[in-house]
């Protein structure tokens, strides 16, 4: 864990209510955790669990159910005017609750994976497979919006500016302050840097909590053990301001002279689980 | 790693609907040239084309098998029987507005279904298709404008829509064109310039062109489907004082959802799926 400030990138949202179905076993002390969508009880998407928003800049994008799974693409090629900078693009997937998801697991398996980049401003081509993120408290900032408003996110990171057989997905985990209203911009007080390393096409799990009275944030990837993200109690002063839970995938290209570097991703998106109250019937 | 996202969320909510002169010219587009065919690349061509979409569900923007898909599915909110929340898009904007004069695009619309409230006088509207083109600005010279801001920009637009109000047989759709006026920074309130003109009407799993044209000196825009002859859609010289501030060239997919709670049936939905073909321009707007 690091304490220094991180600059990141990070959307801002917002969202609406639910209810339950099984129920599984949770930590002592945590509500119990049942599928909010498993993608089988409609053809299309629900507007009274889901809302789905377009940030940035993508040149093709998809979004739709597909045999009871969810399909989530982006992709986006770079500008050419300069070898300096990046312009990202990204997906999210905005479960429609006001305030009371604090626990949200993710079944996902990357289907497609592309990365070039450009030899003259490396190491800024990338792709993120999959955000997982959740809002928790506002630290009091008389700001308007969602400034002061904390999140745990956990981030998969693709491979940057080439993928090869060798390449593999890591899993890191930041809690992420919005610095402006819209919360465009944000710094990350705790992280965690190497929860996991995935194989790139290997289903996986993700899950993020917020354990308000213990004053963290507990993540995990798959059957590991949970990762704990403590923060400073005299943070959390009020529920956050504009509550979220989402599941992102993103993509990030490097403006290239050379030729456009292009960053392509495509996600399945299987079972979302998250606190049983938070579940729409 | 720090990496900053570009965000970029404007949501053009065009309302109302209207106004001028119509009538038949027999000019067709001559000079046209193929803009794009989607067999120069795999995929979107960032050179050629910048996409983006609204708050929504469902979504597609992809070259597959030579040809464009889009789609794009909106439900309505669930919160009143009055009104609707707003117009929502999925768009693909010519990279280069300001080059592009005259425009004509090969459609086909795969599939379209538009639901309503009975307990709502609004009709839900589904626009599968429109071609648009903004390139004129009544706004005064050395009026400030802030970067993005419609005001005053008029929009000339070809739509292939469909109502649910609609007594029309099932898979049939009204085109229509049109000129309005934004007023206001994003569009969600416009005046029309002159009354919108029903061109045809076409049928779903049928491709068929749309044409816009813009003619300065003529101070009017034109509009065409298939070889039928173009009609002029004119607008006052004062109308054209400078420059769009916001120039656009789009395609683009939108639904206006009518709201409607749980108790009366809700929510509403908008779905239009198409597949666009070749896309022609003016020769000096092409990008080789």
């Amino acid at each position: 864990m690091n304490p220094s400030a991180k600059r990141l990138a990070w959307t801002g949202l917002v969202v609406a209510g639910f209810v339950s179905l099984w129920p599984s076993p949770a930590p002592a002390g945590h509500e119990a955790v049942g599928v909010y969508e498993d993608w089988r009880g409609s053809s299309t998407l629900r507007s009274d669990r889901w809302l789905v928003r377009e940030d940035g800049q993508n040149e093709e994008i998809a979004l739709g159910i597909q045999g009871h799974r969810l399909t989530m693409r982006n992709r986006r090629e770079g500008a050419t005017a300069s070898d300096a900078g990046s312009v990202g693009g990204v997906q999210a997937l905005l479960a429609r609750n006001l305030s009371n998801i604090d626990r949200m697991e993710a079944d996902l398996r990357v289907r497609n994976l592309e990365v070039s980049g450009c030899a003259a401003n490396p190491g800024q081509t990338l792709v993120r497979p999959a955000l997982l993120a959740v809002s928790a408290f506002n630290d009091g900032t008389s700001d308007a919006g969602q400034t002061g408003d904390h999140a745990i996110q956990v981030q998969v990171n693709g491979p940057i500016d080439t993928v090869d057989a060798a390449s593999v997905l890591t899993v890191q985990a930041n809690v992420v302050r919005c610095l402006n209203a819209a919360c465009t911009i944000g710094s990350s007080p705790v992280f965690a840097l190497g929860i996991a390393t995935l194989p790139i096409s290997t289903p996986f799990t993700l899950r993020a909590a917020w354990d308000r009275p213990n004053h963290r944030f507990l993540v995990g990837v798959n059957a590991d053990p949970d990762v704990e993200l403590a923060y400073d109690a005299a943070l959390d002063t009020a529920n956050a301001r504009v509550p979220f839970a989402s599941v992102r995938t993103a993509v990030v290209t490097a403006n290239c002279t050379a030729g456009h570097t292009t960053a392509d991703v495509e996600v399945e998106v299987g079972e979302v689980r998250t606190n049983v109250s938070a579940i729409v019937p | 790693m720090n990496t900053t996202l570009t965000r970029y969320g404007t949501l053009m909510l065009l309302a109302a609907i209207l106004v001028l002169g119509v009538g038949p010219v027999a000019a067709n587009a001559d000079g046209l040239a193929t803009y794009e065919d989607w067999t120069t690349a795999a995929t979107i061509r960032s050179d050629r084309w910048v996409g983006s979409s609204d708050l929504g569900h469902e979504r597609l923007r992809e070259v597959r098998g030579g040809k464009l898909l889009m789609r794009y599915r909106r439900e309505g909110a669930t919160l009143s029987d009055v009104g609707a929340t707003g117009f929502f898009s999925n768009r693909l904007n010519f990279r280069n507005p300001l080059r592009v004069d005259e425009m004509e695009v090969e459609l086909n619309v795969r599939d379209v279904s538009v639901t309503g409230c009975p307990a709502n006088a609004t009709a839900s509207i589904t626009r599968a298709a429109t071609v648009d083109l903004n390139r004129i600005s009544d706004l005064a010279p050395g009026t400030p404008s802030a970067p993005g801001d419609l005001t005053g920009d008029h929009i000339a637009r070809v739509e292939v829509r469909r109502l649910s109000d609609s007594t029309d047989p099932a898979g049939l759709l009204t085109v229509r064109a049109l000129l309005f006026r934004c007023e206001n920074p994003g569009c969600a309130s416009t005046m029309l310039v002159g009354a919108p003109v029903v061109l045809g009407q076409v049928r779903t799993h049928r491709w068929f062109r749309v044409r816009l044209i813009w003619d300065p000196n003529g101070n009017e825009f034109r509009a065409g489907l298939d070889d039928d002859p173009d009609v002029t859609l004119p607008y006052p010289p004062e109308a054209n004082a400078r420059p769009a501030n916001n120039p656009l060239a789009a395609i683009r997919l939108q639904h206006l959802p009518a709201n409607c709670t749980v108790a009366s049936g809700g929510p509403t939905a908008g779905d239009a799926a198409i597949e666009v073909g070749t896309v022609r321009t003016n020769a000096s707007a092409i990008i080789p």
